[in-house]
């Protein structure tokens, strides 16, 4: 990337970053700063997680997948089974809040500037996250085989049937052959079931390299979060469409834009070719972001200077990281072990830099010797 | 009184008037009919407003609540 690029993309993140930081303050006056939601941006989505898990057991514990069975067994839920419609507005906005505060999430990890070093690895796994999710909703759309459902089956398929090559076989791999059978709502089943069981590991992965995740917001929070979503189900109820008929589905369907965007712009009249450049140029663009970033603020890690390390192991253990092992050493000092910096792991926190007495562990963007320089220039300014 | 303690208690109090007119709503459908409720939509609107009403009151009265509204943001100046 050039040093042009990359100067304009670092002045347009600090604005976004200064933007970050005002409705902090104003979250911090308003929620206090114990309840501040900004503080718990990662824990946020996990308790709508929390409630989809919840609320989808009780739907699946009544929904039939087969052709005949599926519409029969959620107009069953909607009206005969008491709250049944609750829990399905319930399961359905938590699914819109959860990718409303995964963005969320994403935009704050992104102009705070959170994701380099180890970071590069929660990243990487959310980009994954959000791009399951994305599908997750997506089937769950196509489980409810009213006659939008069986309209936005059709509008995938010949969605996927536009990439040249192999567009027909993920078609079948969608719908389990080449026509709608029984399978197909099989498949969206296993697939509805399936993607979020694997967010579960993909979570894990996420938080491998974060020392302290934290996975819970506040009981108070969650309270409020939880209240919102009533309000949702109460202003805006969730009812079932018309029953399906294959031969004639819905002229038009009603677009979740969190769900459904390539869907969206093809009832809009964008072309397949365009929808498709959008829907893949995402993910793209948010793997990429963190390499439009100065090359001098990328893969840094803490550096030994073997001259001057004694392996006393203080380093060792004071990093929060696990980035530091003690190697045996055989070159020709008298000490007989050394600090060895894991590049993977390292945060360039900087703790081992005060831990160490010997001038022997530095990071590279801020030496010592400039830190002290700096320290004495504030005091002197300071003191005069 | 300092301008962000002015928002949380005029945001609370807001949010806790709509929660006092849910349950007023609620108590008196429920003395006047049973069949008024089979609705659970509007359960599902009057609960979130109190539960909502519940949080902010809990964020308004937090013990920790003047170490917190002292906080000042000189740091990022
Ligand atoms: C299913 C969706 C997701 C969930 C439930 C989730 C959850 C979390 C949680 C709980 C944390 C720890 C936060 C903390 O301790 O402060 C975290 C950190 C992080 N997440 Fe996500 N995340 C999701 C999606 C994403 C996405 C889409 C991205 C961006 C592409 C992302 C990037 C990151 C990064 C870079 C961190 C480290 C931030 C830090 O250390 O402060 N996550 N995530
Ligand atoms: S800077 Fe030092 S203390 Fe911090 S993670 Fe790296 S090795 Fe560990
Ligand atoms: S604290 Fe310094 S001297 Fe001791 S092992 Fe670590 S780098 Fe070497």
């Amino acid at each position: 990337m050039s040093q042009a690029t990359t100067n304009v993309y670092a002045g347009i993140i600090a604005q976004f970053q200064r933007l970050t930081l005002f409705i902090e303050r104003i979250l911090n006056s308003t929620f206090s700063q114990k309840y501040n939601p900004f503080y718990y941006h990662g824990a946020l989505p996990n308790f709508f997680l929390w409630v989809l898990f919840i609320s989808g057991l009780l739907l699946f514990a009544y929904y039939n997948p087969t052709l005949e069975g599926a519409y029969p067994s959620l107009e069953y839920m909607t009206k005969q089974i008491p709250s049944g419609a609750l829990f399905r507005a319930l399961h359905r906005y938590a699914a819109d809040g959860m990718m409303i505060f995964v963005l969320l999430h994403f935009f704050r990890v992104w102009f705070t500037d959170r994701y380099r070093e180890y970071r590069i690895l929660p990243w990487i796994t959310g980009v994954i996250l959000i791009t399951v999710l994305y599908l997750a909703g997506l089937t769950g759309y196509m489980l409810i085989w009213d006659s939008e459902s069986v309209a936005l089956t059709y509008m995938t398929v010949n969605f996927l049937n536009s990439i040249p090559g192999i567009g027909s076989s993920l078609a079948s791999l969608l719908i389990g052959g080449d026509i709608v059978t029984d399978y197909t709502l099989t498949r969206y089943l296993f697939l509805h079931l399936g993607i979020p069981a694997s967010m579960l590991f993909l979570l894990w992965w996420h938080y491998l390299r974060i020392t302290r995740p934290v996975t819970n917001a506040p009981l108070v929070l969650n309270l409020m979060l939880f209240g919102g979503l009533l309000v949702a189900c109460g202003l805006w109820p969730v009812g079932i469409g018309e029953a399906p008929n294959l031969a004639t589905p819905s002229a038009s369907i009603e677009v979740d834009w969190l769900y459904m965007l390539p869907h969206g712009m093809l009832a809009n009249g964008a072309s397949p070719f365009l929808a498709w450049v959008v829907l893949l140029g995402i993910p793209v663009a948010m793997l990429l972001l963190p390499y439009l970033q100065k090359k001098q603020f990328r893969g840094q890690f803490a550096q030994v200077v073997n001259e001057n390390c004694t392996g006393c192991s203080l380093c060792y253990h004071d990093c929060p990281y696990e980035a530091i092992e003690m190697m045996d050493r055989d070159d020709d000092t008298r000490f007989k072990r050394i600090a060895v910096v894991d590049p993977g792991r390292c945060a360039n926190c900087g703790l081992c830099v005060g831990a160490c007495a010997f001038k022997a562990i530095e990071i590279p963007r801020m030496n010592t010797e400039r830190v002290f320089k700096e320290i004495q220039v504030a005091l002197g300014s300071a003191q005069s | 009184m300092p301008i962000n303690q002015l928002i949380r208690l005029s945001g609370a109090a807001l949010i806790s008037l709509f929660a006092l007119i849910a349950l007023y709503q609620m108590f008196t459908a429920e003395s006047r009919t049973a069949t008024e409720f089979t609705d659970y939509f509007q359960w599902a609107l009057y609960a979130g407003l109190i539960f909502l009403a519940v949080g902010a009151a809990l964020t308004l009265f937090d013990k920790d609540d003047d170490v917190l509204t002292d906080y000042k943001d000189e740091t990022r100046k």
